[in-house]
């Protein structure tokens, strides 16, 4: 036995036990510190605290977290905290706390240093999103003072006098179009004059053909043939007549087509002149983006921002390392992926597997102690089941907050983060009651008061998180609302002789609650944010009666004189290609007429002679066997006197050669 | 500087007047260190039986870096062992399961396929490993000693400050 190694393990084990006495607690209470600014993007502070192994209870004397929008006071400010472990999973190399307690929690205290930890507040997509508010509200025709110090022209003689319309340019394209298309159709009706030429031509020959006397059967083909050439021409002829007329259709109704489309040009005329006049447009104004949209992307980002880190310390589903207490060895074996030393987990029954680190029971309660401004404040609030591995633990995290103050300010907040599987499905609800509002400068906003007090507010929020989107719904309720528009020492952007200034000014003035409607939604880092809010809509009542009945007689004035420009080009272009459709017409069936009737002298002349030629064949056919027949008759006669003499000369014969007739 | 260290101090104990067998047994201890996981419960156990008991502490070193050069190479033969033994071996169950389920003892990690297998492979050849590297040493002794003693470099090893402060250390009987 070694005995010098014995003393030198005590040796160690008492150098671990002076770095615990003297240095862990502030080892500790760092890594705390970093781990909290990173979650909160602001300075923390975590003071006296003691980890006592005997009993494995960590107690902080204060905890102060510097609010990253106002880093000289403190978001979050407490009292002792005292934090008990679980020992077993300790051994295992997880952390599970059992409960946590925390007392005198202070809100938005002050602080004696500054809290700026010097990084950027918006970053990614949120940064975007701020900077398309800021071009969309810079856009706005309220904001632009040069556009609001332009007259609203109602005088509609000079307007048109000074506006070149699109209808009349579209009307001389059109007129040339026609004129064009003109020079074609008159080119088409020569062709039908020729055509009509060569059908007179046709008429004469048949006419010739008629008139002659036929003698013999080549005559009468000869004829037939000529007029099946006369057919033939005239076969060709429709065809040609058919293509003139089919372009002629197509080149009017294209035409006609861009005739009425001189509506649309019409139409934007309209709308030309509208702007000309400079009307005011209450559908583009959003006062409430105007006044709010920053103040309320802010406050998102960093809710969301809250939101993001919150999810990132839990994780969702099931880890590449890890196996789910519910999976057999077997599973367990198929699916859980290969380290080089790694190996793989084994699950037997009984055992609860713990996750890294789980928080089961959380309890804050704080009361504003008497005799400090904090007196007749009270919170309480609770986490439950907070783990980094919530698929292991397999519940999701609760949480719920609610805090009242003595001015009757009450608020509520109820969450839920579902990360079980990987399908993340996080809610959160949160309304405030009766909160005081900080007065809200726009001293940079033309025409638009230079503060609002909002006075005391309800809040009513939703958060819907879910893998790839989210969806932020928030809606104040300001009953006792104060604007102030004599701010000393602004250029106010004097709203006399400015309807439209004089009308939002009077509007703010006399209004006495605000609701607003803010609703931002993300879908993989491609944010929407939309604010609506009573006022726009207060505002568009505001000028519809000041100035509502006027500009609605304007409207229809000058559509009335739009329309009566479109009509008389319209009408004028109409009766052109109307009169070239009638011309073309009577042109067209003339011709036509006469190809019909030359077809049908020519089907008739060609019956004729087909007729005639059958007759010629068949007598010349009944000639030819009557001939037949006679020399046939002739030829047996020759032929009967023949063989009778050839008879009477071979009885000679034999007489001769045999007397007595014996041969 | 780490080679240096690690050959001279594998010459250093060869040449030593320790017992064979409590190089062997330093080696075999040093072999399960080597072939385990390091970051294993039962090896803060085989570390103190290391320094505690009366066997080379050099050996076991030269056993724990040879060891651990090829255990990596072994892994997946650990694995497969460890899960045969985990899984498939029915009678053994309800030991793992108890084994798992009482304190202290799942720290050891034993539920984990390349941390069993590998302490099975290592608990199994830990008597051929005493025997072997008795047999080794007790050769090595007989036949290469003299020879090797008089190479120039194990003359300049044991010449250097490192002989000498190990000669140190183990005069003060550590």
């Amino acid at each position: 036995m070694r005995w010098k190694a014995i003393y030198l393990i005590l040796g160690i084990f008492l150098l671990l036990g002076l770095f615990y006495y003297f240095f862990l607690d502030r080892v500790l209470e760092g890594s705390i510190e970093r781990s909290l600014e990173t979650v909160t993007g602001a300075k923390v502070e975590v003071d006296k605290l003691h980890l006592n192994l005997s009993d494995l209870t960590l107690t902080i004397g204060k905890l102060q977290i510097a609010n990253p929008h106002d880093t000289w006071r403190n978001l979050i400010e407490t009292g002792p905290i005292r934090v008990k472990l679980a020992w077993e999973p300790l051994f295992s190399g997880k952390v599970v706390m059992d409960d946590i307690s925390l007392a005198g929690l202070m809100l938005d205290t002050p602080r004696r240093t500054n809290g700026r930890l010097g990084r950027s507040l918006l970053p990614g997509p949120f940064g975007k999103a701020q900077a398309k508010l800021n071009r969309d509200i810079a856009s706005m025709p309220l904001l632009d003072s040069g556009s609001m110090q332009q007259e609203v022209n109602l005088n509609k003689d000079r307007l048109l006098s000074s506006y070149r319309f699109q209808t009349s340019l579209s009307t001389e394209i059109i007129q040339e179009r026609i004129n064009n298309a003109g020079r074609n159709w008159t080119a088409n009706l020569a062709r039908l004059d020729e055509t009509k030429q060569q059908l007179q031509q046709i008429d004469a020959r048949l006419r010739e053909l008629k008139t002659v006397t036929i003698k013999s059967l080549p005559d009468l083909k000869q004829n037939l043939k000529t007029v099946e050439d006369l057919n033939r021409t005239i076969g060709t002829l429709g065809p040609q007549l058919k293509e003139v007329q089919s372009n002629f259709q197509n080149e009017t109704t294209d035409i006609g087509r861009d005739v009425s489309d001189l509506a649309s040009k019409a139409d934007h005329d309209y709308h030309e002149l509208l702007n000309l006049a400079k009307l005011p447009d209450f559908d583009k104004i959003n006062i409430a983006e105007i006044l709010f949209g920053e103040a309320l992307l802010n406050e998102s980002s960093t809710f969301i921002n809250l939101v993001d880190r919150l999810q990132a310390y839990v994780p969702a589903g099931i880890l590449a390392n890890q196996t789910s207490p519910a999976a057999t060895p077997e599973t367990t074996a198929r699916n859980a992926p290969r380290h080089p030393r790694g190996g793989q987990d084994i699950i037997f029954p009984g055992r609860r597997t713990y996750p890294n680190f789980l928080i089961r029971h959380l309890a804050v309660s704080a009361q504003g102690p008497s005799r400090t401004f904090l007196k007749g404040y009270s919170a309480n609030a609770s986490l439950e089941g907070f783990t980094t591995e919530p698929a292991l633990y397999g519940q999701p995290m609760e949480m719920s907050l609610s805090a009242a103050s003595p001015c009757h300010s009450n608020l509520s907040l109820e969450g839920s983060l579902n990360h079980i599987t990987n399908r993340i499905d996080d809610r959160f609800n949160l309304k405030i009651q009766n909160i005081s509002l900080p007065a809200i400068d726009f001293m940079d906003r033309p025409y638009l008061p230079d503060r609002i007090s909002l006075g005391n507010a309800n809040l009513f929020t939703d958060l819907a998180v879910e893998s790839d989107k989210f969806d932020l719904h928030i809606v104040l309720d300001s009953p006792n609302l104060k604007w102030d528009f004599g701010a000393p020492g602004r250029d106010h952007h004097s709203a006399s002789g400015n309807l439209t200034a004089e009308i939002l000014q009077q509007t703010l003035a006399g209004l006495d609650r605000l609701t607003i409607d803010y609703r931002l939604t993300g879908q993989n880092d491609q944010l929407r944010m939309s604010v609506s809010s009573n006022i726009d809509r207060l505002l568009k009542e505001r000028f519809d009666a000041a100035i509502g009945a006027k500009v609605a007689q304007f409207k229809k004035e000058l559509q009335l004189e739009v329309n009566r420009l479109l009509d008389a080009k319209q009408k004028e272009l109409k009766s052109q290609i109307a009169q070239y459709q009638t011309e073309f017409s009577a042109k067209f069936n003339e011709v036509q007429s006469y190809i019909t009737r030359e077809e049908q002298m020519i089907a008739a002349e060609q019956r004729n002679l087909e007729a005639k030629i059958k007759a010629e064949e068949d007598r010349l056919t009944n000639k030819a066997a009557q001939t037949e027949q006679e020399l046939k008759e002739q030829g047996q006669k020759e032929l009967d006197k023949k063989q009778q003499q050839l008879e009477e000369e071979l009885n000679k014969l034999k007489n001769q050669l045999l007397p007595g007739g014996k041969f | 500087m780490f080679w240096f260290n690690l050959v001279s101090k594998i010459i250093n104990v060869l040449h030593s007047d320790e017992s064979p067998r409590s190089l062997a047994a330093g080696f075999a201890l040093g072999a399960i260190v080597g072939l385990t996981p390091l970051w294993s419960l039962h090896n803060l156990f085989v570390f103190c039986l290391i320094f505690l008991i009366n066997v080379s502490i050099p050996a076991a070193f030269f056993g724990i870096f040879l060891f651990s050069g090829f255990a990596y190479l072994l892994d997946p033969i650990f694995h497969q062992i460890g899960y045969y033994l985990l899984v498939k071996v029915a009678f053994l169950k309800p030991c793992w399961t108890y084994l798992y389920n009482i304190p202290i003892a799942p720290l050891f990690r034993l539920n984990n396929t390349v941390v069993m297998g590998s302490l099975v492979t290592a608990l199994l050849i830990f008597i051929p490993n005493y025997l072997g590297f008795t047999q080794v040493v007790c050769l090595y002794r007989l036949h290469f000693k003299e020879r090797v003693d008089h190479w120039k470099v194990i003359q300049f090893l044991k010449a250097s400050n490192l002989y000498q402060s190990y000669l140190k250390i183990r005069a003060m009987g550590v």
